[in-house]
This record gives structure tokens, C-alpha cells and sequence, in this order.
């Protein structure tokens, strides 16, 4: 390269060579997909010209309300369409399938082995658990790999798109047995089951013993008016009705519930090192239960 | 606060947008990657806010923000407007409104039609304007809840939508269809950048431009890509790369342009017996030229009078007329729409009968719709 090119290019670097105009005119057009009108473009010019961080231009336009609402007539999620694709062809070739055309499509017809999809139920909040069972639970999935959709509670994974959804790599979260109708259905699944806290905890046993149809949310009704009815969080109303468990169920309705969840799942994990203490609640129960099954071999 | 600069270099300006999509500071790979890109040229200003913007990782983020769930939002409207019970209770009950699926084939004056039910939605909640590619990546409360889906999204998206939705469509006579559609081209600057003149014989016998001409209505109620099989049975981006020249090898919306592009799998008679049987399927058919009455029957479904007609929107400016077009390219138009003039004959007697009857086979009448009893 020559020296009035590297000039220019350090040029570049110390002056800048972005103007702030055509920055929050890219912007708009890639985050709200319109032009800049020119009040808001001169406002966000006139924020970067006193100082006003990019970072927080961005994050304004990429949060607005408009942002929001294109979100449901574009969504974002579309641009992880070639990330799911690479994950399936990498991991058994590509040209998998074509769509129905006359000819028109991909050559090639052998349908892919998929990597697979592990599926990790975590202990709610408010148990004894160190986190060690959920990355014991990932070991059992592929390598790390995308999308990986950890910490998710109900509310946020309803609205995650099915096709991201089923096909992730991981789905792990305080989720129970209800998360798994929003999963692949030939996912591995893990149980990760914490030492309670307290003699009588139940949580864990309520949210096993849940059975929520969280497809329907929504459409057949709706979760805040049913936790509003409740007295629960109306801000996360999936996640609170999945952790308050059915509704009158008592604790040996609970224990048996979620000793018999314990079945469904293809392996059972301690979340933390072994305990031997106990207690009577449901969660003990459910806990010496794990014990055992996590000691045992896998149920595949 | 310091005054800032007028210019931003391109590190600040990689670095702003780090943190403001993902909320972290550029990874020290990614920070190369992009400053390389950047000032090599290889990538503009544009290209390099889209990238981030519409990256997996931005993808994630997005879907565990609370902004992506709007749930309470979305129950509003569907109880406002009728279509939802009022709690669990309500589980399994007919829904007093059902979604309408308006499956939008290409410059048969459907735009009007959107803008227009658009303003009179009320609380409803409209999905219009939605392409093909983002169907799978909608979440289904969304999909299934809105009081109306409307797109150039073909038949193949119906097992996508609510289960009691109402699909209706409207027919144009092929002719002035085919014409709008090239006055539709010739003004849309990112086409015309690409093509220097596109004349009409262009458009009508290039292979290029032919899937637009040839059939057009048909193909869009019978041509399914199978879009639940996106991204998982097959890659829209190699199929539409398979397709070959002259097709381009790339495109924003793969799965759009297959829709609209590639070759259908039917012979002509095949295409016309299952083009008709869409067509009888549906649950409200319209033509162009009587769109008042379609768009009147429409409000009667909202609960809503139909007073005055349709405002017209997105009307051809300067669209050729039939009388302009020479003779062997008019009869080449034709012979191009068999199909399609079949499907406009039979679209006109079905536009007469207006909602479909219960007990019809593949459809029912929906509440409210009095009219033609």
C-alpha cells in the first residue's frame, strides 16, 4: 500500500470519517426500515454533536417503539435464519432438502441427521442450587453451538419462534415438564433438581406438577387476568403460574405430581454437591428421589 | 458533557454500535473483522449497521427482551374486537371474530384494500406487509391472534395462521393485471437500477421476468414451497442460488423470490384443476373490478357499515392500457394466462356469492355476515 493510503486511512482514524448525518441515516433505515424524517434525524445529529454517546443513539432508535412494532412485521429472529441452516448442514452436509418446486429448488434430497437438541429444566429461583447442574445438563447437548437458549423463563419462550425454538442446540430453564410443548419433541431432556430450602419447600414440586398449555396463552386466554386472579406476578404470568403450581393441589397431590414428572425426563441431575439432610416437604421428596435417579444410569 | 464530533472514525463508531445493539463492547476478533471490512471498502456504512443490526447474536437478545413478548397487548385487542374469551374458562370456545387471512397476490389493487381495513381495524391487530421470509420467525400468538394477515404470501402460510381464519383473496382480469405489474416494475428504482430499459416485450418474454407474466394469480394460491421446511429441510439461499441464470444469486428475501420465481411443478391443466380448487376453498372471493362490495363484505365481518366505498391507494400511475399494446405481444399475454382468465371467469360468479355458506366444502360462513342470505 502506498504512503498517501496508509495517510489516509490514519487520516480516517483521527479526524473520523463517518459523518454523524449519514450514521443516524443508516440507522433508520436499517433498524426502522424508512428513511430519517428530518426532525428526528436532526435531533439524533444534534445529540452526537453534544457528545452524547453512539451507543446511545443506537440503542434509542433500536428500542423505540416503532423498532418494536417493525420487530412484529419484520423480526429480527428472520436474520438467524442461515445460522440454524449452517448448524443442521455442518453437521451432516448441506443440500439436505429443497423446497417444492418444479425444479427450480436445491439438488439434492437426503434429510439431514440433525445434531440434536437437549433440553434442561432447571430448579426455579429460591432453591439451594450452585448452577453446576445446568452446565451439567449442557454436556449432554452438542458443543456449543447456535442458538443456545439458556435462562429463558416461559414468558420468553413462548414468544421465541418455533423454528428457533425446536431447532436450538439447548433450551435450559426453571421451565418443568410444561416448557417442553414448546420444544422439539425428540429432545434429550435433563432434570436438574437443587437441595431445597427450608423443611417443607414445594416449589420445585409445584412447577413439575404444573401442566400449563402455554401455546394457547393468549389466544384461549389470558395469563395475567388468570395471575392477577391469583394474586401472582402479573409482569412474568406464565412463569408465575408455572411456579405456583396447579391450583388447590396439596402437598401430597404435589410430591406425587412431581415424583412422577421425574419419569418423563431422560436424565436427572443434582443441581450442587450431594446432601444428606432432609425434610417433609414435597421438594425432599423430590430430592431423594433425584438422588437416586441421578446416581442410577441414564434413562435414554 | 464534551461537545461531540461532527465525524465519527470508524472505531467509535464500531464500538457505539456493539454496545448499543448487544450491550457489550466489541469483541477484539469482531473489532478487527468489521474495521478491516470498513476501511478496505469492503463493506459501507450501511452494510455494516444491517450486518449487527440482523446478526443471530442481535437475534437472541431481541427475542429475551421483554419487548418481544407483548402478550397483554395483544389479548386487549383480541378481546376488544371479540376474538378472545376472558380466561382459561373461555378455552375451546368459537372465537365471536375470526381472523382474516387476505392472501394478496401482486397489483390486483389489494394495497387499497390493506390501507383501508388498516384504518378501520379499531383495536384489531393487523399484520400487513409481512413478507414470506419472516412468517417462520413470527412468533405464533402473533400470528394466530391478529384480526388480519395480509401478504404476497401465497396458500402455503394458511397452516401457519389460526385455525377458524377466514382466507379471501381477490382476482384482477390477467390482462390489466400483467400491465399493472410492469408499471409496477418500471417505477421501482431498486429494479430499474438493474435494468436499463425494460420494455414490455421484455417483461413478457424474457425467462427473467416470465414467472410475473405467466399465471401469476394461480401460482400464488397453489404454489406451496413448503415454508415450514425453511431453514430446516432446505436453505431458501441455496435453492434460490440452484435456481441459475437469470435468476439473481442472492436476494434479501429468498423464500419471497422462490414464491414468486420458480418453476411451478404442475402441468397447465394440473395448475388450473388446483388453482379452481383453492379458489372454491376459500372463505370470500373479490375481483378488482368490484372491490367496494369485497371490501364492504370485509367491514360487514368487523361488525363494522359499510358506508362508502374503498379509497384507492397505490393506483398504476400511467399504467399501460390493453388498447396500447401491440397485437402479437397482447395474444402472447394471453396465451400466458389461460389459466388465470379461467380463474378470473369463475372468481367473478364467486364474487357474486360473496362469504361461503357453512357446510360449503373447505370453508364457512363467519358471524355477522347477513348480507346475502
Amino acid at each position: 500500500m502506498s504512503t498517501g493510503a496508509w495517510g489516509r486511512i490514519l487520516a480516517r482514524r483521527l479526524v473520523g470519517r463517518w459523518p454523524t448525518g449519514d450514521v443516524v441515516d443508516a440507522l433508520f433505515r436499517s433498524v426502522l426500515l424508512r428513511p430519517a424524517d428530518p426532525p428526528s434525524r436532526r435531533f439524533y445529529v444534534r445529540a452526537l454533536g453534544r457528545g452524547v454517546p453512539v451507543a446511545e443513539v443506537v440503542r434509542a432508535i433500536h428500542t423505540s417503539a416503532e423498532a418494536v412494532d417493525n420487530s412484529w412485521r419484520a423480526p429480527l429472529a428472520a436474520g438467524a435464519g442461515p445460522a440454524l441452516w449452517a448448524r443442521r448442514a455442518g453437521t451432516a452436509g448441506r443440500g439436505a432438502g429443497a423446497p417444492r418446486t418444479g425444479g427450480g429448488g436445491a439438488q439434492g434430497t437426503r434429510r439431514a441427521e440433525d445434531a440434536g437438541q437437549v433440553y434442561v429444566a432447571c430448579p426455579p429461583a429460591g432453591t439451594a442450587g450452585d448452577g453446576s447442574g445446568l452446565w451439567a445438563g449442557l454436556a449432554f447437548g452438542p458443543a456449543p453451538d447456535f442458538p443456545r437458549l439458556v435462562g429463558y423463563d416461559l414468558d420468553q419462550l413462548v414468544w421465541v419462534p418455533a423454528v428457533v425454538r425446536q431447532r436450538a442446540a439447548v433450551v435450559a430453564g426453571p421451565l418443568g415438564v410444561t416448557g417442553r410443548a414448546l420444544v422439539d419433541p425428540s429432545a434429550r431432556s435433563v432434570l436438574v433438581v437443587a437441595r431445597p430450602v427450608g423443611p417443607h419447600a414445594s416449589i420445585q414440586a409445584r412447577v413439575l406438577a404444573s401442566r400449563m398449555d402455554p401455546g394457547r396463552a393468549w389466544l384461549d386466554y389470558c395469563p395475567e387476568t388468570e395471575a392477577s386472579r391469583r394474586g401472582l406476578d402479573v409482569e412474568r404470568p406464565l412463569q408465575a403460574l408455572l411456579e405456583a403450581g396447579p391450583e388447590g393441589a396439596g402437598p401430597e397431590d404435589l410430591e406425587r405430581e412431581a415424583l412422577a414428572a421425574l419419569a418423563l425426563f431422560d436424565r436427572v441431575v443434582l443441581d450442587g454437591p450431594e446432601v444428606a439432610e432432609d425434610g417433609t416437604g414435597p421438594d425432599w421428596a423430590l430430592y431423594r428421589a433425584a438422588r437416586t435417579a441421578a446416581a442410577g444410569a441414564p434413562r435414554t | 458533557m464534551r461537545p461531540g464530533p461532527a465525524r465519527l472514525t470508524s472505531r467509535e463508531l464500531i464500538d457505539g454500535l456493539y454496545q448499543g445493539f448487544f450491550g457489550r463492547p466489541a469483541d477484539e476478533a469482531g473489532l478487527a473483522h468489521q474495521l478491516r471490512a470498513l476501511e478496505s471498502g469492503e463493506v459501507d456504512l450501511a452494510g455494516l449497521i444491517h450486518a449487527l443490526r440482523w446478526s443471530p447474536e442481535s437475534a437472541l437478545d431481541w427475542l429475551a427482551s421483554p419487548a418481544a413478548g407483548r402478550g397483554a397487548e395483544l389479548w386487549a385487542s383480541r378481546v376488544a374486537s371479540g376474538g378472545a374469551g376472558s380466561g382459561p374458562a373461555a378455552a375451546g370456545a368459537a372465537s365471536a371474530e375470526a381472523q382474516i387471512y387476505f392472501l394478496h397476490i401482486m397489483k390486483t389493487a389489494g394495497t387499497s384494500l390493506v390501507n383501508a381495513m388498516a384504518a378501520r381495524s379499531g383495536p384489531r391487530l393487523c399484520l400487513s406487509q409481512v413478507f414470506l421470509d419472516h412468517v417462520p420467525f413470527l412468533p405464533e400468538p402473533l400470528l394466530q391472534g391478529a384480526a388480519l394477515v395480509a401478504g404476497h404470501l401465497g396458500a402455503g402460510v394458511i397452516p401457519w395462521l389460526a385455525p377458524d381464519a377466514k382466507v379471501v383473496t381477490v382476482i384482477r382480469e390477467p390482462v390489466s393485471r400483467v400491465l399493472s405489474h410492469y408499471s409496477h416494475l418500471r417505477r421501482d428504482p431498486a429494479v430499474m437500477s438493474h435494468t436499463a430499459e425494460l420494455s414490455l416485450s421484455d417483461f413478457v418474454r424474457l425467462p427473467r421476468w416470465r414467472p410475473l407474466v405467466e399465471n401469476f394469480q394461480a401460482r400464488h394460491l397453489v404454489h406451496d414451497l413448503g415454508v415450514a421446511g425453511a431453514w430446516v429441510d432446505f436453505s431458501p439461499e441455496e435453492a434460490l442460488a440452484a435456481m441459475g441464470p437469470p435468476f439473481p444469486d442472492v436476494d434479501a428475501l429468498p423464500l419471497q423470490f422462490l414464491l414468486d420465481y420458480s418453476a411451478l411443478p404442475h402441468s397447465e391443466p394440473d395448475l388450473l384443476a388446483a388453482a379452481l380448487d383453492r379458489l372454491e376453498s376459500l372463505d370470500l372471493v373479490g375481483v378488482t373490478d368490484r372491490l367496494d362490495d369485497f371490501y364492504a363484505r370485509l367491514l360487514i365481518h368487523w361488525g363494522q357499515s359499510p358506508d362508502g366505498g374503498l379509497p384507492r391507494d397505490n393506483v398504476g400511475v400511467a399504467a399501460l392500457r390493453a388498447e396500447e399494446v401491440a397485437e402479437d405481444l397482447m395474444a402472447e399475454i394471453l396465451a400466458a394466462n389461460a389459466v388465470d382468465t379461467a380463474l378470473y371467469q369463475r372468481a367473478q360468479e364467486l364474487a357474486r356469492r360473496g362469504w361461503k355458506r357453512p357446510g360449503a366444502p373447505g370453508g364457512s360462513l363467519p358471524g355477522g355476515n347477513q348480507e346475502e342470505r
